[in-house]
């Protein structure tokens, strides 16, 4: 059964964020199942994502400069969105990763790697997106989550 | 001679961004000769209960940590650390935020403070404005693969100075931020002065980074662990190195050339390996490094110990 789905477009200004969406389990189940994907992951503009790293090291090493070869080494610049999951009992985890497909299952037996294993229970659940600073003007995500 | 422990306190596996099942990290952990290490996965402890089960396998000591991976900046929490949620902390509360947490038990390092941070490293670099260093045991003075060669551990160091100058008390340690087996490699360490409570030990300063070298240091002629009080006045310090590892130095080409004693305690003094230095002491900190050369490169920081603290009570 489909709980919830949620399909948004965050623009730089949601980005260092947390983004809450809550949703109501209307019944206990075997297991909980999260569907997340988001996009762009990566910003392929070469000369733009040289721009960004020379303005970000002119913060973390002033007076340092760097040539075009010593900024490539940090591409590509990834879009990053960690989720984290409630249960109606609190904070059971956090998936921080770059993976842009990602499918996470809750259970009382066992979890996906980022989350400890938690009975699936009828009530109030969390799922929090946290964007990291966007490499892009805005990023999609689409969200679902369903009981079996 | 005090005993010092080797650990790596900044281990991620595949529970987050790393690449490393618990398994493998520990198998890898006791390959690197580490007596142990913190498991501080961002964000999530879902790794801790399997890695400290499989350390007690190997006789491996595994701390339960967390990377709080925020969006201005990291900390580990090891130890008793759910007092906080990761999402609580924001650049207005993160006072409050350390406080809460260290009086629930948590023992909190600041993470590679000067690395580079967003876009390229997402919060790596230390936003956060932390008032509160009486809440904070460790300070990641290195980081990542080469950290005596890298530009943001010389900062990262310029800013433990001005915390010490300030008189707070902060553990010098390193976190290799470990994410991969076999691509990543280091030869530097976290020494601890217990192997059983090393948080204890990291709370109460008695540690030292170093590439592989222990470090044997006398003051008056006794031993005297890392992180303790010294009276004002003059204290003779002599300082040798011993080989930790066999055929460590040799692997990495380390040859020890001297040793440096620094601090707002004293003016900054330089002597050769094992030279009784007398140093007149005033109240501040005072602190050990050895310097000399490494992989064809010279003059360079091989350890760098945690301060002692010296008090004027006349």
């Amino acid at each position: 059964m489909i709980v919830l789905h949620e399909h948004r477009r965050l623009t730089e200004s949601e980005s260092c964020r947390h983004i809450y969406i809550p949703f109501e389990a209307p019944c206990g189940g075997n297991a909980l199942t999260v569907k997340f994907s988001f996009q762009p992951a990566t910003l392929e503009d070469r000369q733009q994502s040289l721009e960004i790293i020379r303005r970000g090291m002119e913060i973390y090493e002033p007076g340092i400069r760097r040539n075009d070869a010593e900024l490539e080494e940090f591409l590509p610049l990834k879009n990053m969105l960690t989720l984290s999951i409630d249960s109606p009992d609190g904070f059971i985890g956090a998936a921080h990763r770059h993976s842009v497909n990602q499918l996470h299952k809750i259970s009382a037996q066992k979890s996906s790697r980022g989350f400890v294993p938690c009975a699936v229970t009828k009530g109030r659940w969390i799922i929090t997106v946290s964007p990291f600073h966007f490499v892009t003007p805005y990023v999609d995500f689409d969200l679902e989550v369903s009981i079996e | 001679m005090n005993k010092y422990y080797p650990f790596e306190l900044h281990c991620h596996t595949f529970h987050s961004d790393g690449e490393m099942s618990p398994k493998t990290l520990v198998n890898a952990s006791k390959k690197r000769g580490y007596t142990g290490i913190a498991v501080t996965d961002h964000n999530t402890v879902s790794a801790v209960d399997e890695t400290v089960a499989l350390g007690k396998e190997c006789g491996l000591k595994v701390i339960r940590g967390i990377e709080w991976t925020t969006f201005f900046g990291h900390i580990t929490a090891l130890g008793n650390n759910t007092a906080v949620d990761w999402r609580e902390i924001d650049m207005q509360n993160i006072d409050a935020i350390i406080e809460k947490a260290s009086k629930a038990g948590a023992v909190l390092t600041v993470a590679h403070p000067k690395r580079h941070g967003s876009p390229m490293c997402k919060g790596c670099y230390m936003e956060l404005p932390i008032t509160k260093y009486q809440y904070i045991s460790g300070f990641e003075v290195w980081s990542q693969k080469t950290p005596n060669r890298e530009g943001y551990n010389l900062r990262a160091i310029e800013l433990y100075d001005s915390l010490l100058c300030k008189g707070n008390r902060l553990a010098a340690v390193y976190g290799y931020d470990w994410h991969r087996e076999k691509a990543d490699y280091s030869y530097a360490y976290t020494f601890i002065g217990d192997k059983d409570e090393p948080e204890r030990a990291i709370k109460s300063g008695d540690t030292f980074v170093s590439a592989g070298l222990g470090l044997d240091v006398k003051v008056d002629g006794q031993s005297l662990p890392f992180g303790s009080e010294l009276e004002a006045g003059k204290h003779v310090f002599e300082i040798t190195v011993v080989n930790f590892f066999e055929d460590f130095c040799s692997r990495y080409g380390v040859i020890p050339k001297g040793v440096a004693l620094k601090g707002s305690s004293c003016a900054e003094r330089v002597a050769a390996l094992g030279e009784k230095l007398t140093v007149n002491c005033s109240e501040g900190y005072l602190r050990i490094e050895i310097f000399g050369d490494m992989e064809g490169a010279s003059n360079l920081t091989l350890a760098l110990a945690s301060p002692y603290y010296v008090i004027d009570r006349r």
